[in-house]
């Protein structure tokens, strides 16, 4: 049908491109060509893009001898049988497909895509082949060898012709050139006329372009459609559904919701920011594997080294008081003032041996947190942290939230500066991130009332970074907070680390509430690597991302490595606070070496970091992991 | 954006339908890239289950603990001397399924020790008494290994012992007893066990009998990744010719208490590549099953992602894997249900041939 125009019987104002149907629709794809038939299937998964041209398709009514199952068995008896297929094109082999399944009922095997058949072989079970190429072997093949004719399949089966393709054009290129596109299009149905008019000049040409005789050529011919009727549209609206259901074809409801999904993954691989909206719709719309690609390819453009190797912290969190005041309803661990059974205060003593325990396994960092206990003041925390240096001045101290800093600041009657500038002074090295929670006062103020504001969260860290302490963020999620909140959490973080930039690393992980005040269902392993992947593409200005086991386990913490995360985090020698839950879900004790097995799987190096970020040692596949 | 580079030759066979080779299988089972990995088996499940995951409302019953056999990775087999020794009674065995399948459970999963001593009609007795009372619960029961040695016990064809066993009321046949099908591996955690070769003659029967079963794989010890492959690859052409395996499998090997203890549990890595790898490789085989009792809960909401659409039945009593100190506790059905959801994935309850539930004819 396209012979009127490809000979300049009919004239069209537009150039003329010619390739296979698979050229043509990556071409069309790109933005190469305006106009082209494409198949239906293509037309199927990118009809948001296309329009489609009326009045003109390739179809068959029935039976159309160029789509062809060569086979020794009846169709229905190919269950667990191997058939070949062409590799030209989808739309025949998903229409094979269907037929096995929704007809017959069966899955059908294709063994091996072929392009050509050279020899044919009478091992083989069935053959699909379509075009010149079915016509040929049709006139040779005998013997045990049926050829089922797909389209006649189809047709007895649902009473409706099939729909090979259908011209369309670019949905840009038909806005903007509405006129050239009448023409076009015009242009087609002239040549499909003409064509109609002048059969014996189109057997001609064909008998002259392949090998084939006018007598297969007139037949072939006949049993084509040129037009696009309602028959045929329903024909082809079936087969469009069979598809979906089938999995042979994305749904167009999905591929529209993905086409903004992409973008916005787009727009991240691009470097640019990603806003709260858009995070939120990445959360509850992206797949998986598509954030984690994206996310793992911004890890490595942040931190070129995570693409092979990993590092990790040997630490100890001490706990130097349980005593608190804030009643916080997801904690677990807070003793109330005048507790005398379960409360407790640390002596230095107690600490300095948990220290020394560290140091014996080559550890060197130290978290030290605790209640709000309304008996220290700054005196207390100075004196802590400077018998700590002197005794261990290789252990960092990394310590004391934002809430227990303004707990602090409160009690001893100072400001949050004065506060930070005499723990420093003292030797204190970074400040952790706990007391985030979630960084939204709506929730905030439902689960723990009497602690920090965002914004006195906030000014404790911003003040830190003034004074040139780092420190780092985290998120508890899980607490009933909702998607978006969890992408302002982020954003806020990201707001204050443009001015300041003062933020090293970012931890999220999961709310355990068991023997809280708070019944919260767990939430999910996916959700987690979601959740990692998310924290790497919202906080485009924070270097780090840590993974962490203790509510995760370390099987997550491995995967997360591949999910955005550059930090498999501390191990925690000892853990209290989450620990307090005493929940079985919980997981304990990764050691040294567990940890520098389970990042080694992820086929990469094992490198113990400080507080700093600094490298402590590699450990190589050879070297020993015990200190 | 593509988020499958390294393996799109591969993903491209999958899309089409093509069977992927030994070599595509190594290569992926050897892979660290387990994001891509995970994209194709969950592109895999997705076609063929959509959000679907099926599990079963099942009650496991090991009807003894005495065994011959002395394998390496085991930690439930007793000798007839150790105190802790014990075999069930028809009755008792009875008395559970009763009392399960009145809380609504409907199918029981018995698997046991070797026991030199139990006749076959004991076992016939029990499938009989089973469907007397309970006529709508569906058995599944004993491996492949145990089949073949009720047959050498009474010296009749294994083709016999299925018959006979399926008219007291077998229903199917489980997935055990496969380990790792390398016969170097084999000769180390289990030599005197039967080859191979003889489980998959012996599964290859009872589909001929007219019944499913399931195939298992156990990884995580001594096995190399190309034996896995290996194995999944026997099975897939075994399928070929038999077709009657529903689900695959794979089990994680649990250390604990076992003469294998040194060696450490799988990482996640491993237990990802293994779904990921079984599904794409496995293109014969409907199900892939990850049981929930030998990996932790987290594990297993991202196995849902990654080509899984079965875990297995609530398990009203398991014995085999706490044995061996797996670390996941029990769910009843409303959790299960609940952690399906939670992972935005539709629960879909059926029983071992994947047929749907008369829950009224569950009591006699």
């Amino acid at each position: 049908m396209d012979l009127g125009l490809l000979n300049g019987a009919v004239k069209v104002d537009a150039q003329i491109v010619t390739g296979s149907p698979s050229e043509l629709n990556e071409k069309i794809l790109k933005n190469e060509i305006d106009v082209s038939a494409v198949s239906s299937l293509f037309y199927a998964e990118h009809e948001e893009s296309l329009v489609l041209l009326p009045g003109v398709s390739i179809s068959s009514e029935s039976s159309v001898d160029s789509v062809l199952l060569f086979t020794r068995f009846p169709l229905k008896e190919l269950d667990g049988k191997d058939i070949l297929v062409t590799s030209k094109g989808r739309t025949t082999p998903a229409l094979l497909e269907i037929l096995c399944r929704k007809r017959y009922g069966f899955w059908p095997r294709f063994k091996a895509r072929i392009s050509k058949v050279e020899a044919w072989s009478d091992s083989w079970d069935a053959v699909l082949l379509i075009g010149d190429e079915a016509l040929e072997w049709k006139s040779r093949l005998g013997g045990d060898w049926q050829a089922v004719d797909l389209a006649k399949e189809w047709r007895d089966w649902t009473r409706l012709p099939f729909v090979f393709a259908v011209w369309v054009a670019r949905k840009e290129f038909a806005k903007k050139n509405p006129e050239a596109l009448r023409a076009i299009h015009e242009a087609i149905l002239a040549s499909k006329s003409w064509g109609e008019s002048h059969r014996n000049e189109v057997l001609l040409e064909s008998e002259r372009r392949t090998e084939l005789t006018a007598p297969i050529l007139e037949a072939y011919f006949s049993k084509l459609s040129y037009d696009f009727g309602d028959a045929l549209k329903r024909g082809m609206k079936t087969y469009i559904d069979c598809a979906l259901e089938c999995g042979l074809v994305e749904s167009t409801a999905e591929l529209r919701q993905s086409s903004i999904v992409q973008t916005i993954l787009e727009k991240a691989l691009d470097g640019k920011r990603i806003s709260v909206e858009e995070g939120a719709r990445l959360y509850h719309e992206a797949s998986l594997f598509d954030l984690g690609a994206v996310a793992n390819e911004l890890n490595i453009r942040k931190n070129p080294d995570a693409r092979h190797r990993a590092t990790f912290l040997v630490d100890r969190n001490i706990n130097y008081t349980n005593i608190c005041y804030t009643y916080c309803k997801f904690c677990a661990f807070y003793r109330e003032p005048g507790d005398v059974k379960e409360g407790y205060l640390r002596s230095t003593e107690e600490i300095f041996e948990k220290i020394v325990e560290l140091v014996a396994i080559g550890g060197t960092q130290v978290l030290m947190q605790g209640g709000h206990n309304p008996q220290l003041g700054i005196e207390y925390y100075e004196k802590l942290i400077r018998d700590v240096r002197v005794r261990f001045p290789q252990v960092h101290v990394h310590s004391f939230s934002a809430s227990e800093v303004q707990h602090i600041s409160r009690v001893s009657k100072l400001s949050i500066k004065e506060t930070l500038v005499r723990l420093k002074a003292a030797g204190l090295n970074s400040l952790p991130g706990g007391g985030a929670e979630i960084l939204v006062d709506r929730v905030r103020n439902e689960v723990s009332p009497l602690k920090t504001k965002v914004s006195e969260y906030f000014e404790v860290h911003r003040t830190a970074h003034e004074i040139g302490l780092k420190s780092t963020s985290t998120m508890v999620y899980g607490l009933g907070e909702t998607i978006e909140e969890r992408m302002r959490h982020l954003d806020a973080y990201r707001s204050l680390q443009d001015k300041t930039g003062g933020f090293r690393a970012f931890i999220p992980w999961s709310f355990e509430s068991e023997s809280t005040e708070m019944k919260m269902p767990r939430r999910t392993g996916s959700e987690y690597l979601r959740m990692i992947a998310l924290s790497r593409i919202m906080l485009d200005n924070i270097q780090h991302l840590q993974a962490g086991w203790v509510t995760e386990g370390p099987k997550l913490s491995q995967i997360a490595l591949d999910f955005g995360a550059d930090d498999f985090g501390g191990i925690l020698m000892e853990e209290n606070v989450v620990s307090a839950t005493k929940s079985s879900h919980l997981y304990s004790g990764v050691t040294k070496d567990e940890a520098i097995r389970l990042i080694r799987e992820t086929g990469k190096l094992p490198v113990q970091r400080n507080t700093n970020y600094e490298i402590v040692r590699a450990y190589s596949e050879d070297s020993l992991a015990a200190v | 954006m593509e988020t499958v580079k390294e393996f799109k030759d591969i993903f491209s066979k999958v899309r089409s339908g093509v069977r992927l080779s030994e070599e595509d299988g190594i290569r992926l089972m050897n892979s660290k890239n387990i994001l891509e990995l995970g994209a194709m088996a969950d592109f895999v499940k997705r076609r063929l289950h959509g959000d679907r995951v099926h599990f079963t409302h099942s009650i496991n019953v090991n009807h003894t603990n005495i065994c011959v056999l002395t394998c390496k990775f085991c930690a439930f087999a007793k000798t007839k001397k150790d105190s802790d020794a014990y075999t069930l009674s028809v009755d008792e065995i009875e008395r559970r399924v009763k009392v399960a399948a009145s809380h609504g459970v409907w199918e029981v999963h018995i698997v046991g020790g070797l026991h030199a001593d139990l006749k076959l009609s004991y076992y016939e007795e029990m499938l009989r008494r089973i469907k007397r009372s309970c006529p709508g619960v569906l058995i599944q029961a004993f491996t492949a290994v145990e089949l073949d040695f009720y047959a050498r016990l009474e010296k009749i064809p294994v083709e016999e012992v299925i018959a006979r066993l399926k008219s007291a009321g077998l229903g199917g046949v489980p997935g055990g007893g496969a380990e790792i099908f390398s016969e170097r591996a084999r000769a180390l955690i289990c030599a005197p066990k039967i080859s191979a070769t003889r489980w998959l003659e012996v599964h290859t029967l009872v589909h001929r009998a007219g019944l499913r079963s399931n195939a298992t794989m156990l990884y995580g010890h001594v096995e190399t990744p190309e034996e896995r492959v290996d194995h999944m690859i026997r099975l897939r052409e075994t399928q070929d010719q038999s077709g009657g395996f529903l689900a695959f499998v794979p089990l994680a090997f649990q250390p604990d208490h076992t003469e294998l203890s040194h060696i450490p549990r799988t990482t996640g890595v491993t237990d990802l590549q293994v779904l990921a790898t079984a599904r794409l490789m496995l293109d014969n085989f409907q199900h892939i099953r990850q049981l929930w009792n030998y990996v932790d809960e987290k594990l297993i909401h991202v196995a849902l992602e990654f080509g899984v659409d079965d875990l297995g039945g609530t398990n009203f009593d398991e014995t085999i894997a706490k044995a061996a100190g797996s670390q996941s506790k029990g769910f009843t059905h409303g959790e299960l249900v609940n952690l399906i959801k939670a992972c935005r994935c539709e629960p879909v309850e059926i029983n071992s041939t994947y047929t749907e539930i008369r829950k009224e004819c569950l009591l006699a």
